[in-house]
């Protein structure tokens, strides 16, 4: 459904996106996952149209993003991180006009209000101003206007960021009704746990490139078969890191000044005959242990971006 | 039935870049509607129109009063009617002068600050749609101001001394000046990423027609003249510019050629000043250039309704040019410029 081919987009000498490559499949919720600055949010504002890729293809429903911004504007409807509302307008005006600049007809438009005002439960307030809304109401309220014209791809950026734990959970159950309202869902975050709920594809985005895609359960399973591990040696730390880089299952070595850090697939017999091995071949190892953390944290630590 | 005409930017892609009536959505402009109705909503906009009528019939009425009071021994005499309408119609001009710009100095940038901007790209809108619903929503304001006006200016009939051509011309010389300063006011604020910025630089840039022309136009002429030049003043087209000249001539219409005393506020009627130019420089030989022979002949309203239309034809396309957010463009250069401008000072989109 959504398509990126090598896609670039550099500001100035910072290069936010580095040939990133991916596809989003029709019907899915598909989680963009990435620290902060990663590239999430120029990924999704080139699909919306808004910005204009340095190199490399977008395309929505096989529609190129650059050469036909016209189509895609009608196949999308985006919500970015921070936006703002007219003041002005009471809530069922804010959609009326969002609606009728997307060319929807005024009956389907009158009909289409009142729907979605109930999906995002915002019924009573059709007559209130939009800023005397809270923060939580004012982001379904976005979320309704980008279906007001009944787009099948959904853009959404950090949907859950600066809610209470209540706003939050109503908004997660929003997103999974409207996957089965049928639409693709982009969504953006950097909190995989907040993801993981809802999504049924994730991917991983680090400096501009996409390091883990997939289903939920086979990205998180590699994450999670990949244990950590934490050796600690006497010296010539950077001869062990070499040995553990040649033993079979051995996925990742990082060197810290006090330890090595190696992801391993495998069993724990797999990892004792690692040590074994190390010890045999007389390293100077005198610790030799699993490091018990959460998702997040493994997942930064894959990425790089919280370590140490 | 689609009329379209083509903007002759580049030949190579004309086809594309053909203009389209449609994408104007003049007739249901969604962005016209939900300007009009927040504009027109709550009490300021009726307050404003109220404001504005007071103050210009506390005008008209203190120079009257004031005319009645030195003249009470010897009567008004017959120009009065024709005073009254010039200082009326100057005061409107002043006023929406004023006024006009704060219409749309915030339309883009305003959008920009809100972070409404990015979701109205979103939309189906064309970048012609917005800017058009942005101009006209702020125009619409202003002419409703100057309709308000009408019934106080025609109070001058009662006294005599003008025509109804003169009030016509007169209102479309305001009309058009109205949309000149709307169409200053959105160029700004579509270059201007603060609408700080773009107010001081709109309003400088009205400033400069209503006084600064002027006095850029005195200058040259007396370099000219320091130059060793004797003849007759030349016309120069920073005048033009200035909409107080186009007034004047309105308002005087067939009475320029004898009548020029008693109209306050208003510069010297230029035609007046030039038509014996012509001949004089034809009977002494000088060859004078079809442009300069047409901004002596020509009416100077009518000189100043050209070149207005065609400032904003200009700064419409340019206004239009810096909001659209991806195509490129044979404006791509003109935003690169921009580009390297400092940076608080660069318009948004033109950075990418």
């Amino acid at each position: 459904m959504v398509h990126l081919d090598d896609l670039r987009k550099g500001y100035g000498r910072v290069r936010a996106l580095d040939g990133l490559t991916m596809t989003v499949p029709e019907g899915s919720i598909f989680g963009f996952v990435g620290p902060n600055g990663a590239g999430k949010t120029t990924t999704l504002r080139i699909l919306a149209t808004l910005l204009r890729p340095s190199g490399g293809r977008a395309f929505i429903a096989d529609e190129d993003v650059v050469a036909r911004p016209e189509r895609v504007r009608q196949l999308i409807g985006y919500m970015p991180d921070f936006f703002g509302v007219y003041d002005d307008l009471k809530v069922s005006e804010y959609l009326d006009f969002y609606g009728q600049a997307h060319g929807v007809k005024s009956g389907v438009r009158r009909r289409m209000i009142g729907d979605l005002l109930a999906l995002v439960d915002l019924e009573d307030k059709a007559d209130a101003y939009v800023d005397t809304l809270s923060r939580g109401m004012k982001q379904r309220l976005c979320l309704a206007r980008c279906l007001i014209h009944d787009p099948t791809v959904l853009l959404l950026d950090e949907p859950a960021s600066g809610l209470d734990p209540r706003a939050r959970v109503e908004m997660r159950e929003l997103i999974k009704e409207l996957r089965q309202m049928g639409k693709t869902v982009i969504i953006s975050s950097h909190i995989l746990a907040e993801l993981s709920e809802m999504c049924t594809e994730v991917g991983i985005i680090d400096r501009g490139r996409l390091i883990a895609a997939g289903p939920v359960e086979q990205v998180l399973s590699g994450l999670k078969s990949g244990r950590l591990i934490a050796v600690r040696t006497a010296g010539r730390q950077e001869e062990v890191a070499e040995a553990l880089r040649q033993e079979p299952g051995v996925r990742d070595v990082v060197v810290y000044v006090d330890r090595l850090e190696a992801v391993i697939d495998g069993d724990v017999a797999r990892l004792s005959e690692i040590l074994r091995a190390l010890v045999a071949a007389g390293y100077p190892v005198y610790s030799f242990g699993e490091q018990i953390g959460s998702l997040e944290e493994t997942f930064l630590k894959l990425t790089g971006g919280g370590a140490q | 039935m689609k009329v379209s005409f083509r903007l002759p930017l580049r030949p190579a892609d004309w086809r594309a870049r053909s203009f389209n009536w449609s994408a104007l959505q003049f007739w249901n402009n969604p962005m016209l509607t939900k300007e009009l109705r927040s504009r027109m909503r709550g009490w300021r906009s009726p307050m404003t129109v109220a404001a504005y009528l007071l103050v210009l019939g506390g005008v008209g009425c203190a120079y009257y009063l004031l005319q009645s009071y030195q003249a009470r021994y010897s009567g008004l005499g017959p120009q009065i009617g024709l005073q009254l309408f010039a200082v009326l119609s100057v005061f409107q001009l002043l006023l929406v002068a004023f006024i006009t710009p704060a219409l749309t100095v915030g339309a883009i940038s305003g959008e920009r600050e809100r972070q409404t901007f990015d979701l109205l790209l979103c939309t189906r809108l064309t970048p012609w749609a917005i800017v058009f619903g942005k101009l006209f929503s702020g125009t619409a304001y202003s002419l409703l101001l100057l309709v308000a006006g009408l019934p106080l200016l025609s109070i001058v009939f009662l006294l005599g001394g003008i025509s109804l051509s003169n009030l016509a011309l007169t209102f479309l010389v305001l009309a058009m000046n109205a949309i000149t300063f709307a169409v200053i006011g959105l160029f700004c604020s579509a270059l201007f990423r603060r609408t700080q910025v773009s107010t001081i630089v709109a309003y400088g840039a009205v400033l400069f027609l209503l006084i600064g022309a002027s006095i850029v136009a005195s200058f040259v002429q007396s370099w000219r003249i320091s130059r060793g030049y004797g003849g007759p003043p030349l016309p120069s087209v920073l005048q033009y510019l200035n909409p107080l000249t186009a007034l004047s001539s309105a308002i005087m219409g067939k009475y320029m050629t004898n009548f020029t005393v008693g109209i306050p506020y208003l510069p010297v009627s230029l035609p007046q000043l030039y038509r014996p130019t012509l001949k004089f420089l034809a009977s002494s030989g000088v060859k004078v250039g079809a442009f300069q022979a047409w901004l002596i002949t020509a009416e100077p309203w009518l000189i100043q309704f050209v070149f207005e239309a065609i400032l904003v034809l200009i700064l419409l396309v340019l206004t239009v040019e810096l909001i659209k957010p991806v195509r490129r463009s044979p404006w791509s250069g003109v935003r690169r410029a921009f580009a390297r401008l400092p940076r608080r000072f660069r318009p948004k989109g033109a950075a990418a």
